[in-house]
């Protein structure tokens, strides 16, 4: 993906924002339709004060706020105070605080701005001084703290010396680059070494990841340099690492639940050897809940093989969670005294306390780490040993453009749905219609592909193709992205029109069977399936008969150590498409869903999807 | 635990502070040399970092009004010759107020302050580690101090008795143009390194001073003593802190496995009342409410340390940091 600058980075991590439930960052709710009206009741004449957090505690923030509000603490000048929390990724949080806040599109501006990291707000205020604004984040407060770790079944991890050897990021780049993958320590069952990791344009956690493998190649634990990251085997750590990637994505969450999905089926060894996470998601995991979120009636089922957190021998870094008063034209003084007594009630003890139970460490001493953060959840509450200092701003940048290059290449079929639905309204008017936004945001999405990605274009439907008889059509063979390839590509997508029926499993058959084809065990082969409606082939007889073949055929090709992964990632566009189908679709490959259901944020939905590559 | 959460909330008052200040600005002319006037009968303090809990005290009582703010910052913000107090008085550590006039005498302006009362109450400079890491530096120093820790400073703890694990050697202090307490204990480690208590200006060992700063970690929000308990033993090998803020953090559940030293040169933070030019506070000093405020933060009476360097030095101490 082509990320040239920092604007870039938190543009992108916008773009993450309008996936349902996967905001970046590393966690956050499972997206459903209740507001926070519904959680925290009507405010009614209460001071409102609006608080912007990274989607992994939203949760944690809204049980806290409640409770503030229900209590006396909670009043200025005689006025109930009322915190309300909104969910928001920390790059989107910090590229609306940039750019400006649209408050019908993302909500209210916030009082309190609270990201994964206190990194977010120094790039914020940068961002800001460029401007030729005043910065508005300052230093902030943090509320609690949990480690990068790397996260690996405990076989896997015990296999490589855990719990008496350190192990690092050059034991990760000897198994991803060594061809001998796991046979090496004397596992060939378990195939390659397997690699998940965020893309750091949109996650905390990829973005701490990438920090700290460059820490490693450099034998360094601060003052990362520019310099240092042009130095040649510096580079070549970063590509060998990057070469055992899955693959990429918006948060940490898919290959989390794609790996608790593996475990139920007993076959976790085989979806992912190692993932980059916080150490709050490695406990989540073990308890059974690897989202972190309970849903109602949900019971937390601890997996089968449970993970266990490598604290890299070269350091770590923390996400902080810091709480920023924003000293902003928008924020009036009783706001601002709001939100200090609100800051204030976190740092207590007893809050604190809770923030233990949701398996961060408290930033408040007089709380002692203790339960769940214990070596029976897979942690251990002496490490880290190590830490790794934030590189400057420039530094991060130079990181994030070096990233683009070094990262594993795509091999990416784009499938899109051109069923007459596609040719209704997307929103109130006639026009744009659903396929119009569609049209847009492909040609927009084009432009995230790297120059050696190789990408495809295919349409389906009824009835189409030069005799009219076709299904699919494919409209651009797969090819490296060259500047006449991406011309090729935007004019086919220009001219795309809707017509006839729905034919969604024999085109996403089809499209898996030729990825399988033509797989590249250099590259993460993907089909990216835009589709806005359930099957409609004009036989609904053998649907059923379909469906299953398709399941499980992508399933059988996602497990197993001769496996040839192809990743469907499939976007759920519009209010008709069948969200249940595709989603079986992305779990039986191991990929992600990624819901659009309000066509106008088509956009950033395809941005958040092509993250994963 | 009142002192914990003194420390824990200290970045939390200056917000406030900030706010409190915009709050005096806002409903003020400005131009007044000194006397802030307070609500009613009640002065206005300008109170350092460190003091935060002592003045919420204060004016929770209804003694005084205060504005919190970093030392550091207060002595910028007055050190210029056209400056005004816009409060009766600071309360602070020794010697900072006379920081503030030194730099306004320098500029041809006027003294700013009355001659500071005394309190009895200071707090010891202490270095915190946690147990490992003292145990180290026990094994490899003749004494621990700043000045074996400076020497030691961004080496690997392998080579000073630690394990190749730990990396190197980080020490930890807080900013000295912000933090009161930062340029004491920066003052500490000078004095240490160069065998001299009394050091002068001219004495300052530049090059030690900036090996020592390029081994600290970036500053981020929060005290570097807060850091070390935060974030653990990774953090930091050993910080420089108030003496009653580590004890107060090392009763926590978290910071029960920190080593604290008292290192020489035994210098101790002392808590003044500088009164604004023609301003007479006497009645705050003497009145038992400030005593006991001192106290109940965990301030020590009637210890005595070694004399502190003057603010001059201090002065120059903190332009040679600046600079490195």
């Amino acid at each position: 993906m082509k990320t040239p600058t920092l604007v870039l980075f938190v543009t992108l991590a916008l773009a993450a924002a309008a996936c349902t439930g996967n905001e970046g960052d590393d966690g956050g709710s499972a997206g459903d339709d209740t507001t926070i009206e519904d959680v925290l009741g009507d405010p009614g004449d209460c001071l409102v004060v609006d608080l912007s957090v990274s989607p992994e505690k939203i949760d944690l923030l809204t049980d806290l706020a409640r409770t503030f509000n229900a209590s006396d603490a909670a009043e200025v000048d005689g006025e109930c105070v009322f915190i309300r929390p909104q969910s928001k990724s920390s790059g989107l949080g910090a590229s609306l605080l940039t750019e400006g806040w649209d408050e019908d599109a993302e909500g209210p501006r916030p009082v309190i701005w609270s990201p994964a990291s206190s990194a977010w707000g120094a790039i914020l205020d940068q961002r800001l001084t460029e401007q030729g604004e005043s910065p508005i984040a300052g230093d902030g407060t943090p509320f609690m703290l949990t480690p990068l770790v790397i996260a690996m079944p405990q076989p896997m991890a015990v296999a490589l010396g855990w719990p008496d050897e350190p192990i690092g990021y050059a034991d990760i780049l000897d198994l991803a680059t060594s061809g001998e993958g796991w046979a090496a320590f004397g596992h060939p069952e378990w195939g390659p070494f397997l690699l998940g990791k965020t893309n750091p344009n949109f996650s905390t956690s990829g973005l701490s990841a990438l920090i700290a493998q460059s820490y490693a190649a450099t034998a360094k634990t601060e003052g990362l340099t520019t310099e240092d990251l042009a130095q040649q085997d510096v580079v070549d750590f970063a590509t060998g690492v990057e070469s055992a990637v899955v693959h990429y994505g918006d948060t940490t969450l898919t290959f989390l639940n794609n790996l608790y999905r593996a475990d139920q089926r007993g076959n976790s060894l085989s979806y992912a050897s190692a993932v980059a996470v916080e150490e709050k998601s490695v406990i989540d995991y073990n308890r059974g809940n690897p989202d972190g979120v309970l849903q109602p009636g949900e019971e937390p089922r601890p997996p089968r093989v449970p993970l266990v957190a490598i604290y890299p021998e070269e350091g770590t870094l923390y996400s902080d969670n810091p709480f920023f008063i924003l000293d902003a034209e928008w924020v009036t003084d009783a706001e601002a005294e709001g939100a200090q007594l609100f800051s204030d009630f976190v740092q207590e003890a007893d809050n604190q306390e809770r923030v233990l139970d949701y398996g961060f460490r408290p930033a408040n001493p007089a709380v002692a780490i203790g339960d769940p953060v214990t070596a029976e959840n897979g942690v251990d509450p002496d490490q880290p040993q190590t830490l790794l200092e934030v590189p400057e701003p420039p530094v991060m940048i130079e990181l994030l453009d070096r990233w683009d290059e070094q990262r594993k290449p795509a091999r990416v079929e784009l499938v899109i749905d051109i069923s007459g639905s596609m040719g209704d309204p997307a929103g109130d008017d006639p026009v744009p219609t659903k396929l119009d936004l569609a049209i847009e945001a492909a040609v927009n999405a084009l432009d995230l592909f790297a120059d050696r990605d190789v990408v495809g274009l295919r349409v389906f439907s009824t009835e189409i193709g030069p005799n009219g008889t076709d299904e699919v059509v494919d409209l651009v063979d797969p090819g490296p992205m060259s500047r006449g390839h991406r011309a090729d590509l935007r004019e086919a997508i220009s001219g795309l029109f809707p017509t006839n029926g729905t034919p969604l499993y024999t085109a996403t058959q089809q499209a898996y069977d030729d990825a399988v084809a033509g797989y590249d065990p250099a590259s993460i082969n993907a089909v990216v399936l835009l589709s806005d409606g359930v099957n409609d082939d004009g036989d609904q007889g053998d649907d059923d008969e379909q469906l299953d073949e398709l399941l499980a055929t992508l399933t059988e090709g996602s497990e197993g150590q001769r496996a040839q992964p192809v990743r469907v990632f499939p976007i759920s566009y519009g209010a008709d498409a069948d969200l249940n189908t595709l989603q079986e679709i992305a779990e039986a490959s191991n990929a992600a869903l990624y819901n659009a259901s309000n066509p106008a944020t088509i956009d950033r939905v395809l941005a958040a999807v092509i993250s994963n590559f | 635990m009142r002192r914990v959460l003194a420390v824990l909330g200290a970045v939390l008052m200056v917000a406030m502070a900030l706010l409190v200040r915009s709050i005096v600005d806002g409903g003020d002319d400005g131009g007044q040399a000194s006397g802030g006037g307070g609500s009613g009968d009640r002065p206005t303090l300008l109170c350092a970092e460190e003091l935060a809990d002592v003045c919420e005290t204060l004016e929770r009582d209804g003694v005084a009004d205060v504005i919190v703010e970093p030392g550091g910052e207060t002595v910028d913000r007055l050190g210029t010759v056209d400056a005004d107090l816009e409060a009766d008085g600071w309360l602070t550590l020794d010697p900072f107020p006379q920081l503030v006039d030194e730099r306004r005498e320098f500029a041809t302006g006027s003294a700013l302050f009355g001659d500071p009362l005394s309190t009895d109450w200071s707090s010891g400079l202490a270095l915190v580690a946690f147990a490992d890491r003292a145990a180290a530096l026990e094994a490899d120093c003749p004494e621990v101090d700043w000045a074996c820790l400076g020497d030691a400073a961004g080496e690997p703890w392998a080579d000073h008795g630690g394990e190749s694990s730990w990396g190197v050697v980080k020490p930890g202090y807080d900013a000295p143009d912000t933090s009161a307490t930062g340029l004491l204990v920066l003052a500490q480690a000078m004095a240490a390194h160069l065998g001299d208590p009394g050091f002068a200006g001219q004495d300052i060992d530049e090059r030690w001073l900036g090996d020592l700063e390029d081994a600290v970690p970036t500053r981020t929000a929060g005290t570097a003593l807060l850091k070390l308990v935060q974030q653990g033993r990774a953090a930091f090998g050993a910080v420089g802190a108030l003496g009653i803020d580590a004890e107060a953090v090392a009763d926590t559940a978290q910071g029960e496995d920190l080593t604290i030293f008292y290192p020489a040169p035994m210098f101790r933070a002392k808590v003044v009342l500088a009164p604004g030019r023609g301003v007479d506070l006497g009645d705050l000093v003497d009145d038992d409410a400030l005593d006991a405020a001192l106290a109940d933060a965990g301030w020590e009476a009637d210890e005595v340390g070694e004399p502190l360097p003057s603010a001059g030095v201090l002065d120059a101490l903190r332009s040679a940091w600046e600079a490195s």
